[in-house]
């Protein structure tokens, strides 16, 4: 009786922790411009992690991937090769840039079933890269369900810099919704003071609007929460728009 | 006497003026010419970053030693095209007007790019990057991939194209040449001593 309290004891304090931390849908491509003297090819990571903690979960084949590229929307679903992140199964493209342009590379995942929360996720993630020096396009609304659109050009920024976008669901603003921040912290470089450091947490103005400047280079993820009026299973879904944007170090 | 006053302003406002219009494009947003080889022909793009295209702008074309081969101007859309040349090499320069000048260089035949490196686990160990080569059996891969997602009507990808690295000398380099040659030197002024130390025993 007492060993089996102990370890309920025990379970409860494994398993609460968990549902702090923020998911993030995640698209790292290896790099947010494509230069004339550079690589034309990127690689795209494609995963579901805690991005600061650096820690994984599995990632299903997602329902949509592709890229859009002005009006043209090409789909790249079967072209994602399975891998895996930090042991977890995820996803993996290569991209070779043909014509110069901005490329808005996007992800609709399955539904995520996280029982630590009681609910199924589902994080519309995008990446914009721009190509030879075109940048026309990059404030693009591509027409997810749930979806960030940036009022700040998402490449090309120095690590400080202010961020702006608007947060739309179903292409409606959404005012003063809540928009979880976290840099990818890769091998963890960086630690956190304390739990609350790790997301950090904005919400929109009333026309929807989310700011937030960047302290350090890297890959910082902004994910907009939203709840879907659908059930899956008669369990809540929670919506994300999120979307990467890479802020450089100034040299 | 009393117009000249208000003749000044005019003329300082239209300085102004001049000075505010004419260099917009230019100043915000640098001119760039892109190539690619699709098919038979060299297709070249004149565009700004804002989209604009690089209307009706001279193109010329010069070969490996400098020899100019073609010039033509864009369209409206800012493109135009030609024939391949049998080359290894060609500059294509785009001149955008008020002196605004674009070139790239396209190869026929440079070496694979290397592909990116990926954040993703490698198979063996658990928390590293893979560096992928993209070798000539997989050319074949990617150019199979792109001509099925190219709409039919295109005309597949025959070559791999990209702008030839240029040639830059390093920091790095510069100090290990240095290095080298200081080296070499420091041999030379061993074996000099030597040969001379072993003069003075004899």
């Amino acid at each position: 009786m007492k060993s089996n309290l102990l370890f309920s004891l025990l379970l409860f304090f494994l398993l609460v922790p968990l549902g702090v931390s923020a998911h993030f849908g995640m698209i790292i491509p290896s790099q947010d411009i494509v230069t004339q003297d550079g690589s034309h090819q990127i690689t795209l990571s494609v995963m579901f992690a805690h991005p600061f903690e650096y820690d994984a979960m599995p990632l299903e084949k997602p329902k949509r991937f592709g890229v859009v590229e002005g009006d043209l929307k090409t789909d790249l679903k079967d072209r994602l090769k399975e891998t895996t992140f930090l042991g977890q199964k995820s996803w993996e493209l290569s991209y070779r840039f043909q014509r110069p342009g901005v490329s808005t590379f996007y992800l609709e995942p399955q539904p995520y079933w996280e029982s630590a929360e009681d609910c199924y996720i589902i994080h519309y993630t995008k990446v914009v890269i721009s190509a030879f020096g075109l940048e026309d396009g990059w404030d693009a609304e591509i027409g997810l369900k749930t979806e960030i659109i940036p009022l700040t050009r998402p490449f090309g920024l120095y690590a400080g810099n202010v961020f702006q976008g608007i947060v739309k669901l179903d292409g409606n603003p959404v005012p003063f919704c809540e928009v979880e921040v976290e840099h990818f912290n890769a091998e963890k470089k960086f630690s956190a003071p304390a739990e609350s450091f790790i997301t950090q947490v904005i919400k929109t103005d009333g026309q929807g609007i989310f700011t937030y400047a960047a302290p350090k280079p890297g890959w910082w993820g902004f994910a907009a929460l939203s709840e879907s009026d659908e059930k899956i299973r008669d369990k809540d879904v929670e919506l994300g728009a999120v979307l990467w944007v890479k802020f450089t170090e100034m040299k | 006497m009393m117009m000249l006053p208000a003749l000044r302003t005019c003329a300082w406002f239209l300085c102004l003026v001049v000075v505010f219009l004419s260099p917009v494009s230019g100043y915000a947003h640098k001119v760039m010419v892109f190539a690619y080889l699709e098919g038979e022909r060299v297709h070249v793009e004149g565009y700004f970053a804002d989209g604009k295209k690089a209307e009706h702008s001279r193109v010329e074309v010069f070969g490996p030693s400098g020899e100019k081969l073609l010039e033509t101007r864009t369209d409206a859309r800012g493109l135009t095209s030609f024939p391949v040349f049998e080359l290894p090499e060609i500059r294509i320069v785009l001149d955008a007007s008020m002196g605004h000048k674009a070139e790239y260089t396209l190869t026929r035949e440079s070496p694979a790019p290397e592909a990116p490196l990926s954040i993703l686990d490698s198979p063996d160990t658990p928390v590293v990057r893979t560096r992928e080569r993209t070798g000539p059996a997989e050319e074949e891969l990617i150019r199979e991939i792109m001509s099925e997602e190219l709409e039919k009507a295109l005309v597949p990808i025959v070559r791999e194209l990209r702008l030839n690295a240029r040639d830059r000398t390093t920091l790095t380099e510069i100090i290990g040449g240095v290095g080298y040659i200081a080296g070499i030197f420091g041999l030379i002024m061993y074996f000099k001593s030597r040969g001379r130390r072993s003069e003075d025993g004899s």
